[in-house]
């Protein structure tokens, strides 16, 4: 999604939503390599979860109890997870869409446990990078 | 229907639409501007269903639990009964369960500003079974513990405060939740007042209100320095007593009435009392009622009718006394109490009734009231 595009931007929580919106962007590719590739969501569904994950993420934020946006993205993560499960178990159910054996184990898995494999890879993302806090 | 409108069923769009900050403040206080009692459907439907409205709402409704919690109430009781309606379906993933579990807190927390022991509970569990579906669950519990804490601590189980108040206080800091930190150690620091280490109490509360994330909270410093204060005038140090009390008193100029103003007139009534200046301590005692009395606290009210009483003995003014007395009675009378606190009612009661005040009797009821005040 373009966050940039946006009309919050503009607001008063500009610095705010501008630090919710960097680590969104940070962690798209992850996401979308989590909805596309392993649950095997198309390329434009994708999308339009992304969009509802950033709406989600930016309230999240806002949360009493949530010190910064950086440390928030495990929970953006199983939010992602849980949200393409729901989905692609929506649509197995209503026989628009075929399962293999892959994606049936992990819509088996619970999106907590999913979501801590990415956590780790977000970790190593934050190792490599050290101006990151 | 093709498979596309299927695909495109699933994810409510219309949901996803966000609204600025500033924006959702501006409906919510049009929301909160509508009396309750003139609410249709229709409004609730055209707010509620905005998930950016609500959290505005949440947020307007806490700034003002303390300041006017028979409002409060009634607001977050009657949003809370909206979305919790069968067939709701608000926000994305986990938000309705979060707006759940705030507005029950909040009505929790003005249920227990207003002595309604019992409800309070019952919606301090709601709000634990709103927080316990949500992505992040920790910080809204660890609030509801708070909250519970504290109702303990107005029910006199102070052992058990102070017990398990250091562990909430490691989960607030390990959250870096510093104001509500804070709170857990000024609660922890009047329950060790109420078990009379005065001392300690003092070394746990010193310098916590120059605590820089406290700085956009004027009440809660105010509060923390009126209960300093108060221990110091228990320990004694008056003058001490008085430095405290005019750095909370600067706090809360030109500010609205509160229970941490009240609180402050209070501890300064006291003092004055404990000086032997019976006349200003009633003149510090009425002015707290009156403040409580204007926040529809009918506990602290009657807590303070009963130090007033006390005072107004020493000042040998006993017709007075009882009026003072008689006024509070009935209020004491549905406040669940500990048996002491129930025996003592009765022998003040009749002891009333024989126009001859049993002075130990009032200071006992007193006491037992105090930790509701």
């Amino acid at each position: 999604m373009d966050a940039a595009d946006d009309p919050r931007a503009t607001g008063a929580d500009d610095a705010f939503e501008r630090e919710v919106r960097t680590v969104f962007q940070d962690t798209l590719g992850l996401i979308h390599i989590a909805l596309v590739t392993h649950y095997q969501l198309g390329e434009s569904e994708a999308l339009e979860l992304e969009k509802d994950l950033y709406v989600w993420f930016l309230r999240f934020c806002y949360r009493p109890g949530n010190s910064s946006a950086r440390e928030a993205r495990p929970f953006l993560l199983v939010a992602c997870c849980q949200f393409a499960r729901e989905y692609q178990k929506y649509l197995l159910g209503s026989g628009v869409r075929s399962s293999d054996e892959k994606l049936r184990r992990l819509l088996e898995r619970e999106p907590l446990d999913v979501a801590r494999d990415f956590s780790r890879s977000l970790e190593l993302l934050s190792f490599r990078s050290p101006n990151e806090s | 229907m093709s498979h596309s409108a299927k695909i495109l069923a699933f994810p409510a769009r219309a949901l996803a639409a966000s609204l600025s900050p500033r924006d959702a403040e501006l409906h919510a206080r049009d929301f909160l501007a509508i009396p309750v009692d003139e609410r249709t459907d229709a409004d609730r439907e055209s707010f509620l269903s905005s998930p950016d409205v609500l959290l505005s709402i949440c947020s307007l409704l806490k700034r003002n639990r303390d300041l006017a919690p028979a409002a409060v109430l009634k607001e977050a009781e009657s949003i809370y009964r909206w979305i919790s309606r069968p067939g709701c379906d608000l926000g994305l993933f986990d938000e309705r369960d979060y707006f759940l579990g705030e507005t029950a807190l909040v009505a929790g927390g003005a249920s227990r500003w207003l002595g309604k022991r019992e409800e309070a509970f019952l919606w301090l569990d709601r709000a634990e079974a709103g927080f316990r579906h949500t992505m992040n669950p920790a910080p809204g519990l660890a609030n509801v513990a708070y909250a519970r804490l504290a109702l303990r601590f107005e029910m006199g189980r102070h052992q058990d405060v102070l017990e398990l108040m250091p562990s909430l206080e490691a989960s607030f800091t390990k959250l870096r939740m510093d104001v509500e930190a804070a709170k857990c150690r000024l609660l922890q620091a009047m329950t060790l007042k109420m078990t009379g280490e005065h001392s300690e109490a003092i070394e746990l509360l010193g310098g916590v209100h120059r605590n820089p994330s406290l700085s956009s909270d004027p009440f809660l410093r105010a509060k923390i320095l009126a209960e300093l204060g108060d221990l110091h005038q228990l320990q004694g140090q008056f003058g001490l007593a008085m430095a405290a009390f005019q750095e909370a008193s600067q706090l809360l100029q030109d500010k609205e009435p509160s229970p941490a103003r009240a609180d402050l007139k209070l501890c300064v009534g006291a003092t004055y009392k404990a000086l032997g200046s019976f006349g200003a301590a009633k003149e510090a005692y009425r002015a707290a009622q009156q403040e409580y009395s204007a926040l529809e606290m009918p506990g602290p009210v009657a807590y303070t009718r009963l130090l007033i009483a006390e005072t107004l003995l020493e000042m040998n003014c006993d017709r007075e006394a009882e009026w003072e007395i008689l006024a509070a009675l009935p209020t004491i009378d549905d406040i669940k109490m500990v048996p002491e606190g129930l025996a003592a009612m009765a022998l003040l009661r009749e002891s009333v009734r024989k126009r001859n005040t049993d002075t130990s009797a009032l200071k006992q009821l007193r006491v037992q009231l105090q930790a509701t005040s």
